[in-house]
């Protein structure tokens, strides 16, 4: 995909973000001008993102939300529920189109007929709509007004407006003043038109340029300049919205080059046509100060050149320019960036490929410092002093290892607000479909995790939600005869615990039906009959997680649209988290996720089996013991174990892999016991090793349908270790 | 060759017109007053061969096959072309 496209998809969706946001905010705050301005700023730039990759449909669709914004600013309309809604809309097709763009590389075809709906909708609202946008114009030349009126309505779009009037020998220079235009970026529309009027056919010189090129363009002056540099002394470029602080002194890097280099063009001495040489480099300063309206200045360089050109002395012409440069200090330009929290503007934008490639570089640094270790206790031996020093090395190294590996690590975490940030307007669709009103609460969105989490979080949030929202909240009536408040909360609330990252969706609705889910699986017949009657509350309420009761759907109406909690449970867990809920009857429920921090650091246990050495994660383990071996029954076609007056099922680790198992040592048997979404269960094994940290690799092609196994890591001694997915052997 | 006079006295650009194309294109224009110019093969034109064609109107048969020249100079020559000739954008 070419740069400019993927540049272009990152920033659009960034804008998009801000933009809702913004907009939600403005309708619980509907007089909130900075949220209004951040919100208007965010469909400007979007409008002009889209122009500089040629989207001009998405630039229409933009645009138009971008006018009733505008209008809003002047006060001329005021924000309503039903504005709001419109564009939120566009922004939802921007992300369509994105979307699609992110897998094409190219501008959806049905792009203008989707945005004529939106631009429609747009038009619907709005009785009487000013085609031109009442944009501030900071009094740009007659020139710049008569060309946005003669290109149409495209012109309303326009931030820059360029004249160049080639020099009429530029043909033989290689210059292309066309080619030039069009490499303009964000090109809107030209206009062209004789310098001096056209002579007969027969006396035209095909190769003497007579023409006055106009130009358009969405993008902002300061890139324009920047493409136009070399022919400034020829150029007028007038800035049409009028972005700028008022009274802000400083010239932007670009300008600044452009009046250095003309200073240095004055410097040079015994240069071919002096004069020549001050004349353009008096013009081009004057033009780019104008350019800045820094009119004094620019009548300064101006008056300047006079007299340069007069005393055929480029100091005095030199002086003024100078002059203009250090009135500013030089700044550095700070593109409209969406409003951030403090201390995120030291950001880099990398590819996550290479921020992956420099994690699994460290997975191997950190084989190789296990093999260093190794070594030492080979050489312990020995006993030597070299071991000595060996030792002492791999610690150093040890540590060092350590942080690079945590440094590394943190370079994929993101804030949780990524996966959040679509909840609030997808939960106020929700509320409007369902007639139900419910406010988001979000704490601790700045939470951060690996990238991984994030990137899954979001469709299982999104589940949660609904089913909150679909047989959480009681409808109007019944919240009113329950004295609740008319407008229901549900809360979204992450935060870090340990090694953990712990997100919490809650409603204050009815909480779950015990009862009916009893009723159900009974109906079923997802448990027996005996085993239901036994179980706690809190266990038939887990039930929900079981896979037979998202098919349930119309029976228990506990499912929303496409997914069950099954699916929710298999997707943390595919990531090493977990999912609980807890349900309190008329009060409300609450989903809890337990993910981990990172994603790819595990803790692991070795365990030993028919020989071989196997990897669990430490996390799923409970504790470790030995029991007499008489102790493990039969028990239907499995073997338990009586824990502390407990039920557990025992796994033979050798027969769940469908590994030789050598004579089994009568007398006593080794146990891990593990839990697994909060249902115990007993691994026999032949020994248990040492706890070490692995960056642990999923499996990819062949291997990765592998059944038991996690992934694999590499020891310190060079072997492979399995690390087994304990889940799927207990299933 | 990207100037070509076609059978029906048309002058056919194809490809990317050098400014070189812009003399060619004149004396043409000069021997047949009437000549139109069939752009639709055209897909991007030096300055030179746009300015003779704003200043001799011939009418257009289009839409030319460059982004910019469809996009932006066929409106422009439009603009300043004469009415009810062929060289729309569409």
């Amino acid at each position: 995909m070419n740069e400019f496209v993927e540049q272009f998809l990152v920033e659009s969706r960034e804008y998009v973000e801000q933009a809702t946001t913004d907009l939600l905010a403005l309708e619980k705050a509907p007089d909130d001008r900075e949220r209004l301005d951040s919100a208007f700023r965010a469909f400007h730039t979007l409008k002009g993102s889209a122009g500089i990759v040629d989207f001009t449909a998405m630039a229409d669709a933009v645009h138009a939300a971008e006018d009733v914004l505008s209008e809003t600013r002047i006060g001329a309309r005021a924000i309503t529920p039903a504005s709001i809604g419109d564009c939120l809309a566009c922004l939802d097709q921007v992300i369509r189109w994105l979307d699609a763009m992110a897998v094409t590389g190219a501008i959806p075809p049905a792009a203008t007929a989707e945005a004529d709906v939106i631009v429609a909708r747009f038009a619907r609202a709005t009785s009487v709509r000013p085609r031109t946008s009442p944009k501030r114009r900071s009094m740009p030349d007659s020139w710049a007004d008569e060309l946005r009126e003669r290109v149409g309505g495209i012109g309303a779009h326009a931030r820059t407006a360029i004249r160049y009037v080639p020099q009429a020998d530029c043909f033989y220079a290689g210059e292309d003043p066309l080619a030039r235009i069009a490499a303009l970026p964000g090109l809107l529309a030209i206009d062209a038109g004789p310098a001096s009027p056209w002579p007969p056919l027969d006396a035209l010189d095909p190769f003497a340029c007579n023409l006055v090129v106009m130009a358009l363009t969405a993008s902002h002056g300061s890139e324009v300049t920047a493409s136009m540099a070399d022919v400034m002394s020829h150029c007028d470029i007038q800035d049409l919205v009028d972005e700028r602080p008022k009274g802000g002194r400083e010239i932007p890097l670009q300008a600044r080059e452009i009046l250095q280099a003309q200073m240095e063009l004055l410097a040079e001495t015994g240069a071919h046509d002096p004069a020549g040489r001050m004349a353009s480099a008096g013009v081009a300063a004057t033009n780019v100060l104008r350019y800045l309206r820094r009119r004094a200045d620019a009548d300064h360089v101006a008056r300047a050149l006079e007299a340069t050109l007069k005393d055929s002395d480029p100091r005095v012409l030199r002086a003024a320019i100078g002059l203009a440069l250090n009135e500013a200090p030089p700044a550095v330009t700070t593109p409209a960036a969406p409003v951030e929290a403090p201390g995120s503007a030291r950001t880099l934008r990398i590819d996550a490929a290479r921020v992956d490639a420099l994690v699994n570089l460290t997975g191997e640094l950190i084989v190789a410092k296990n093999s260093i270790g190794h070594a030492v206790k080979m050489g312990q031996v020995n006993d030597s002093a070299l071991t000595a020093i060996l030792k002492d090395r791999f610690a150093t190294l040890d540590h060092l290892v350590g942080e690079l590996q945590r440094s590394v690590l943190g370079m994929r975490v993101l804030p949780l607000r990524q996966a959040f940030q679509r909840l609030p307007r997808l939960l106020r669709e929700m509320s409007t479909d369902l007639g139900k009103p419910a406010r988001l609460v979000v704490e601790g969105a700045e939470t951060e995790a690996d990238k991984a989490i994030v990137e899954m979080l979001f469709e299982p949030l999104l589940h949660v939600l609904r089913n909150a929202m679909d047989h959480g909240v009681e409808d109007a009536a019944t919240r009113a005869a329950r004295h609740k408040a008319s407008v229901a909360t549900i809360g979204l609330r992450a935060g870090r615990q340990g090694e953990h990252v712990v997100v919490e969706v809650s409603d204050d609705g009815a909480g779950i039906d015990v009862a009916r889910i009893r009723q159900v699986a009974l109906e079923r017949g997802i448990v027996a009959d005996e085993l239901l009657a036994g179980m706690s509350d809190q266990d038939v309420v887990n039930m929900i997680f079981e896979p037979g009761f998202s098919t349930a759907r119309e029976v228990t109406g506990l499912s929303g649209r496409g997914v069950g909690m099954d699916a929710v449970r298999t997707a943390v867990g595919r990531l090493g988290g977990q999912v609980g809920v807890e349900s309190r009857a008329g009060q409300g429920t609450t989903v809890r996720f337990t993910l981990p921090f990172s994603v790819l650091m595990t803790r692991v246990m070795v365990v030993g089996a028919a020989g071989q050495f196997f990897g669990i994660a430490l996390d799923a383990v409970v504790e470790t013991l030995r029991v007499e071996a008489d102790r493990i029954v039969p028990m239907g076609a499995t073997f338990a174990v009586v824990l502390r007056n407990r039920t557990v099922p025992v796994l033979a680790l050798s027969d769940a892999l469908g590994l030789e198992q050598a004579e089994r040592r009568a007398g006593e048997a080794t146990l891990v016991v593990t839990n697994i979404n909060g249902l115990h269960g007993a691994l026999r094994v032949d020994r248990v090793g040492e706890r070490i940290d692995v960056m642990l690799k999923p499996f990819d092609g062949l291997l990765a349908g592998m059944r038991g196994i996690a992934g694999s890591t590499l020891l310190g001694d060079g072997s492979v270790l399995l690390v087994l997915d304990l889940e799927e052997l207990f299933q | 060759m990207t100037v070509r006079l076609a059978r029906d006295g048309s002058i056919e650009l194809d490809g990317v017109c050098p400014s070189d194309d812009a003399e060619k294109i004149q004396q043409h224009l000069i021997a047949d007053p009437a000549a139109s110019v069939d752009w639709r093969l055209c897909v991007a034109a030096h300055t030179a061969v746009i300015q003779v064609l704003l200043a001799a109107k011939p009418p257009l048969r289009g839409p030319p096959a460059g982004d910019f020249l469809r996009d932006h100079v066929a409106a422009l020559m439009k603009r300043v072309g004469r009415d009810g000739c062929d060289n729309g954008a569409g």
